[in-house]
């Protein structure tokens, strides 16, 4: 997979189509981290802000049947892989009608009916099972393809290792998208390993692999799209880095607000990356200068989008907390 | 060794070929032996099995004795040293449709899988609230009283007690090694299967029509004066005390719990309302072990019941010394059990 592969380019209205879903997911975050503030969210939400371009370009480039597994960040993932937004919000406030029916939350959230496999927590442990859910693939011949959203800080975790060297000799069809933002909550990636270029550690575990700009949502889906192609002649799992930036701190909320003034990070990147790097912004005047879309249109979009967050808020607002019984449910099926 | 294991699986089969013939079900074999033919069955049964392991191709035990040859590399699938990745990758493919058994060989290297068991397996039906369904059975042996020391030597089913969404089973005869196997194969939820190696060749008859559901222990021995709760090996030991405690008058009725997640505790109470004096045996380290949870147990539902204090005997709260005679000091042996029930038995209030 080292060239991407040519592909028909997209008709205008699926380019329409990625820009909404990016912008869904903006106008999502936003409102998760306003009401993390505002104490109507209670546990840890990690948003996806500046990094929508990667959520949104590889869960266009995978079928509706594939499975993607999702780690602590998960929002986008969900949302551009099909989530109803309702629902998702409703997990994150901790109510019944969440699509985990409040018991598992923002860092948690899973949607069968949407391919999603589920969100760990826990760094890195995600990967072992899209290895496996690949394994049941192959081993099914059902088609799909499993790709599991990671970041920097996970490649250290021997979890990755393991599941890369597991991948390559038994050539599984997973994807391993690496989103490197640079930083572990406030351990930036030069602190803690030698390079910086972090898909050649692909190259020792025999997997192809590829750097990309994870602030470019077309070169996002088209390198997915590829790399499925690379999976589907047999070539096995396929790793992309997608260098991205985090623009909110590691969560949402007060105590992580003020750690953006400890200088963990240089400022003056953070406003570049902010002013010249948002993926929505570069794709909607990309679009706009190829004339695809107008800029009243984009507006128009913010405008729908946002009244649609409003009515998955209130939704989530008004719908029940779990019952007293579903504490003890479900510890087995 | 090879050998050996060639013959009795190739007896074993003609024997069970006569019997299906016959409608009886009934043939001797040894705990390992039992092992296999659940393997075997539920590998022949249900295309979705796969079973993956350290060496499980060419397995030292003989427990998967040509099972590759039978049912292919695809099936039976040797793994690298990962055991993490492995049982997240099994975790994943449970979660997907396949029915997955993991053999990690020596119960010690589960620790090495501990997040994928811990923060993965068990917790998947509860954090996802019941989306998938995970049949999963993570398989290992304890190797206790074998001078495998420190590191090849722990029985750490109480640590997975303590880990709400496994269920933990550890038989003690070839009947249950066979039955349990079977049921936690078929089981919908992860299943940690602990083999006792200290069992591995004991031979007996195995019905292979019987099914025994996980959370059943079983009444090993019926009597009225005194219940020993037994878990994994020390049922054996304790079996052994019977006529030495009927020479003392004692009647001792002798439960083995078979499952310690779920628990039967309802068996056992059943026996210590009966019987009012009750020893557990062990072989896990004292603290925080499967026996102080019974005890505490019955302790806090059925203190009236009591006519003595509960005794335990469990291993010591040491690792595993290397030296035969050091080993046998801490773990749980017959006379260990023979002094703490003549102890429980001559206390009045």
């Amino acid at each position: 997979m080292c060239e991407t592969q040519k592909f028909i380019d997209m008709e205008n209205f699926e380019k329409i189509s990625l820009l909404r879903k990016m912008i869904k997911i903006r106008c999502f975050e936003e409102k998760v981290a306003e009401y993390k503030l505002n104490g109507k969210i209670l546990g840890p939400v990690h948003t996806c802000i500046g990094q929508e371009a990667i959520d949104v370009g590889v869960c266009s480039a995978l079928s509706v049947h594939d499975y993607i597994v999702g780690n602590h960040r998960s929002h986008g993932y969900m949302i551009a892989k099909g989530a109803k937004i309702n629902l998702l919000m409703a997990e994150i406030f901790g109510k019944s009608t969440g699509t985990n029916g409040g018991k598992g939350g923002s860092m948690h959230v899973s949607d069968i009916s949407i391919g999603s496999l589920g969100a760990s927590g826990i760094v890195g442990s995600g990967l072992p099972i899209a290895c496996g859910a690949a394994f049941a693939s192959q081993y099914k011949n059902d088609g799909k393809i499993t790709c599991v959203f990671f970041g920097d800080g996970a490649v250290n975790e021997g979890a990755f290792h393991e599941s890369l060297n597991l991948a390559s000799i038994w050539k599984l069809p997973v994807i391993f998208l690496l989103e490197n933002n640079g930083v572990a909550v406030t351990t930036v990636l030069e602190q803690v390993s030698a390079s910086h270029d972090l898909y050649h550690r692909a190259k020792s575990y025999g997997i192809s692999s590829k750097q990309i700009d994870g602030q470019n949502v077309e070169e996002v889906y088209y390198t997915v799209k590829s790399a499925i192609a690379t999976i589907k002649e047999g070539k096995g799992a396929v790793l992309i880095e997608a260098k991205t930036f985090r623009f909110h701190e590691h969560q949402e909320g007060q105590a992580y607000a003020r750690m953006s003034d400890v200088g963990y990070r240089d400022k003056h990147e953070v406003d570049y990356w902010i002013a010249n790097k948002d993926p929505i912004k570069l794709f909607s005047n990309k679009l706009v200068a190829e004339n695809v879309i107008a800029t009243g249109e984009i507006k128009r979009i913010y405008a729908e989008e946002n009244h649609n967050i409003e009515s998955a808020i209130e939704y989530a607002d008004i719908s029940p907390f779990p019952c007293n019984e579903d504490a003890s449910r479900n510890v087995f099926i | 060794m090879q050998i050996s294991v060639h013959f009795r699986v190739m007896r074993m089969r003609l024997v069970m070929f006569l019997f299906n013939k016959k409608k009886n079900f009934k043939m001797k074999m040894t705990y390992g032996e039992a092992i296999r033919e659940a393997l075997f069955k539920e590998l022949e049964n249900d295309q979705s099995v796969v079973l993956f392991g350290e060496d499980i191709q060419h397995n030292l035990y003989g427990y998967t004795y040509n099972l590759v040859n039978i049912f292919g590399k695809k099936r039976i699938i040797n793994i690298p040293l990962s055991e993490a990745a492995v049982v997240g990758l099994a975790t994943g493919a449970a979660m997907c449709g396949l029915t997955p058994i993991v053999d990690l060989t020596v119960a010690n290297f589960l620790y090495v899988a501990m997040d994928q068991i811990v923060n993965m397996a068990a917790k998947i039906n509860y954090m996802y609230n019941g989306q998938f369904k995970l049949p999963l059975t993570i398989m290992c042996s304890v190797f206790y009283n074998g001078s495998n020391a420190a590191q090849h030597s722990d029985r750490p089913h109480p640590i997975f007690m303590n880990v709400p969404g496994l269920k933990v089973v550890a038989p003690t005869c070839p009947q249950d090694a066979y039955s349990l196997l079977r049921s936690a194969i078929a089981d919908e939820n992860p299943v940690i299967y602990f083999s006792d190696r200290t069992l591995f060749y004991a031979e007996a008859d195995v019905d292979v029509n019987c099914n025994i559901e996980i959370g059943q222990a079983s009444v090993l021995a019926e009597g009225s004066g005194m219940t020993i709760v037994v878990i994994s090996g020390c049922a054996q030991m304790a079996l052994d005390l019977l006529p030495e405690l009927a020479n003392k008058n004692i009647s001792a009725e002798i439960i083995d719990v078979r499952s310690l997640v779920p628990l039967d505790i309802n068996t056992i109470k059943k026996s210590v309302r009966k019987t009012g004096r009750v020893v557990i045996v062990d072989t896990a380290n004292k603290s925080c072990s499967a026996a102080s949870e019974i005890s505490s147990i019955l302790a806090e539902g059925l203190f009236s019941a009591l006519k003595a204090p509960i005794g335990i005997v469990a291993c010591d709260d040491v690792p595993v010394p290397y030296a035969k005679n050091l080993e046998l000091q801490i773990m749980p042996t017959k006379e260990k059990i023979f002094q703490k029930v003549i102890s429980v038995m001559q206390y009045h209030k």
